[in-house]
This record gives C-alpha cells, structure tokens and sequence, in this order.
C-alpha cells in the first residue's frame, strides 16, 4: 500500500509545507502500519467522495489530498477543513505526522 | 378614514356639505360644519405637508451591538463546539487567554468597521460574531469557514496559538465582509485580491488600536505567530512582500513585490497567498504616501472601491487599480492629489493606471 498526502491553503503559503509527500506503508513499522491501515478502514476511504464541498466565502482553510494506492485499487479525495469524519480527521492527524 | 357616524358625510365634496350646511336640518347643518372644518384642515396639511409632518419617533434608533460568542472544539474539529463566552457573559480576566483574545479580537474589529465606516458588524446589518478557539489538534491554522472564525492552537514548535495576532482576526473577519460586499472568487487575481483586502483591513485594525501611522506601523501580517524556532518575522510583509521569512522548514517567503514577479501556479488556488503581494505592497505605497493614519485616506479609498458595484467577482488587478484610482477621484476630486497618489502606487507594482484617463462615474 502507497498513501499520497499533500495538504495546502490555510492563513499562508508556506513552500517548504506544500510539497507532497508519499508514504510507503509496507516500510513502516508494525505498529505504526497496522494503525495507518485500520484509520483507512475506519475512514471508508475507498468509498469516499472524490470532492467535498466547500461553504461560500470560505477562505484560508487547508485542504487535503490523500491517495491511497493498494494492490489494483486506487482513490483519491480532496477534502477541507471542516473536516467532518472523526476517522478522516484522525488519518489526516497521522499522515501530517509522518 | 371617516370621523362622523353619518355616513353620508364620509365621501361628500365641499360645495355639498357647504349647501347641506345652509339648508339642511339642524341636525344636518352642525354635522356638515363641523365636517366642513375638519376637511379644511386635512386639505391645509396636504397641501402644506412639511409644516405638518409627522413628529418624530418618541424611541430613538439604536446601531446593532456587538454580539460576541466564543466556542472551544476542545481540540476536537466539530463546529462550533461549545460556548465559553458571550455579551452577556464575557471572558474574565483570568480566563483562558485564547478565550480572551479572540474576544477582545472580535470586539475590536467590530469597533473599527463601526468607528471609521459606520459598518454595522460584518453585513453592516449587526451579523453575531462567532469564533471557536482550541480546535483541532495542534492547528496550525485560523480560517474564516464562510459563516465564522477558527483558530487553531499551533503546535507550538513553529506557531504559537492563533489568536494571538490581532491582524490575522481581522484578516479572517474581513473574509465575511469582502464575501458580503463583493464576492470576489477565492482564485487567482480576484483571490489575490480577497486575500489582500483581509491583510489590508487586518493590518489597519492592528494599526488603529494600537495608535500606528503609516510611519510608526510595521505593516507585517501575524507578527508574533511565529515560534522563536522559526527564522521570520511574520506571515506576510504589505512593506516589502518577499521578505517575511527564510526559514529550513517553511522555506522562503514567495510573494512577489512587483507585476514583473507574478507567479503562475495552480498551488494555493492560483496563488492567492503569493500573488496578494503585489496590491499589498500597492496600499502600503499609497498609504505611506498620504501619511497619517492609513485608514483615514487610503484604507477609505480601498473600502469603498469594496463596496462598489463595479467590482465583480472576477475583477482582477489592473481593473481594481483603475476602480481604486476612480474611487479616489470621486472622494477627492478628479485629478487630486489624491487620485495621482494611488495610481503612483499602483505604477509602481507594474500596473499602470492613468489618473487622467479614468472616468470618474457620476452618482445621483
């Protein structure tokens, strides 16, 4: 399994944050991947929407996009701040860390 | 409306109540007198109606107050999570200070929109103002949501909380205003543009309640958001756009100063952070140039080009020069001072606006 993680906006443009980052689950360690895979599960993620909505006049919240990439399955999803789902937030939470 | 019980008196022109009243019985006469004199009376206030007008209310008008919540998300990121603080019941002075901040944030940009434009809140018709504070985990963020504020608490390894740069409340709540007033879309120019007028108007809440001129100003957006871990100064320089940190981790501060440096990205929706450099560094030249408090000349020029139906949800740079050099002209006169300044300033980012050559629109 492959995760793409890029979040950008928020109040500035910082170019040392924007850059992407691609993680390589199967090189994580034990612990770290079997949690990094149950927050997927939780999230529903291949069943998510490709693109959340965003409210009108919103401005300078982050938005989020992750690709997951397993075996012939792959889906991406762009969402922003609100973000709703507790296991989305939480998978967004870990891949910021990473 | 008729007065009389007799009905027959209610729709009656004068030369028959007059006949009614010299040859009618008695009963006829008295009612058709006294019908007569009050239907001169009513005739003598329609037709003199300004020495007649109504009194004026016994109650007097009151502007909308302040309507402050503050919510926490207790780091959680549902909105707009509980309240902690309201007009009636505000923060004290030992309380959370984030709580505190945002408050007294709120409460101060409520104050200059209602000081220095007579602006009623974010709408202009009393909007609530409504923040949550400790949301997310370690935010490192404050966003306007469309609806209201949300600070983040920084990780505190390259951002302190939020809350605690005043300018970036006031760039926030300038969002509701920008979206209230002109809907400029959160992309490219017109972005740029949005993102501009919330440091401009953030900037100038910072100035106002701290007394600044244009001179004594440090014209930096969220000064002191930065941890001591980070080589800069703030988010955003309106001075000198380009300068406002290098850092490892951030990097190197991307806004450019001049038309010449425009950066083409589809990264930060067309680079409305980046590009917001450029009309930044435009309100500083002309702000400088007029001296004084920014907000009396220059910050007027900018929030009534705002408020002017010309500018539409698409407008891009070189139009919001040429609406900025109008309006300056409408409120100064054509080719003042004034108006030479602005489009000065907006020359010398590479945008080149005659002040001769703009027509200043007429207004009934």
């Amino acid at each position: 399994m492959r995760v793409r993680f890029q979040a950008s906006g928020g109040i500035a443009f910082f170019p040392g944050l924007a850059a992407p980052r691609t993680i390589d689950v199967n090189a994580l360690d034990a612990r770290t991947r079997d949690t990094l895979t149950k927050l997927i599960q939780d999230a529903d993620f291949f069943n998510l929407p490709a693109r959340a909505s965003v409210r009108p006049g919103a401005a300078d919240h982050c938005t989020y996009q992750i690709s997951v990439e397993e075996g012939s399955r792959r889906h991406t999803v762009n969402v922003c701040d609100p973000v709703t789902s507790t296991p989305l937030q939480q998978l967004i939470e870990m891949l910021r860390t990473l | 409306m008729c007065s009389t019980r007799h009905s027959i008196f209610c729709i009656l022109p004068p030369h028959i109540l007059r006949a009614i009243a010299e040859r009618g019985t008695l009963e006829e006469r008295t009612a058709a007198s006294r019908t007569l004199a009050v239907d001169s009376t009513f005739r003598a206030m329609r037709a003199a109606p300004m020495a007649f007008a109504a009194p004026p209310p016994t109650f007097a008008v009151q502007p909308a107050a302040k309507q402050r919540t503050i919510y926490t998300a207790n780091n959680l990121q549902q909105l707009p999570g509980t309240a902690v603080a309201t007009e009636q019941n505000p923060p004290t002075a030992s309380a959370d200070a984030v709580i505190v901040e945002a408050f007294d944030g709120l409460g101060a940009t409520w104050d200059f929109y209602f000081d220095v434009f007579d602006r009623q809140s974010i709408d202009d018709e009393g909007m609530p103002l409504n923040a949550t504070v400790h949301y997310g985990n370690r935010y490192n963020n404050a966003f306007w949501n469309g609806q209201q504020m949300v600070f983040g608490d920084g990780d505190g390894r390259l951002f302190k909380r939020f809350t605690i740069a005043l300018d970036v409340i006031g760039h926030e709540l300038t969002h509701g205003v920008t979206q209230d007033e002109a809907q400029l879309q959160y992309m490219f120019q017109s972005g740029a543009l949005n993102e501009s007028m919330s440091d401009v108007f953030g900037s100038l809440i910072k100035q106002k309640k701290n007394g600044d001129t244009t001179r004594s100003a440090d014209w930096l957006i969220g000064e002191g958001l930065f941890t001591s871990e980070v080589n800069g100064q703030a988010l955003r320089s309106m001075k000198a756009p380009g300068t406002a940190y290098s850092d490892p981790v951030l990097g190197d501060d991307p806004q450019p100063d001049h038309m010449s440096k425009y950066v083409n990205t589809y990264d930060d929706n067309g680079g409305v952070h980046i590009n917001s450099g450029i009309p930044n560094r435009a309100f500083y030249l002309a702000a400088y140039a007029f001296d004084g408090y920014a907000w009396e000349k220059a910050g007027r020029i900018w929030y009534e080009t705002l408020r002017d139906s010309a500018l539409r949800p698409t407008t891009g740079f070189k139009r919001f020069a040429k609406l900025t050099v109008s309006t300056a002209g409408r409120l100064f006169g054509p080719g003042s001072v004034e108006q030479e300044i602005v489009a000065d300033a907006w020359a010398t980012v590479g945008l080149s606006v005659s002040a001769t050559a703009v027509a200043v629109p007429l207004r009934a």
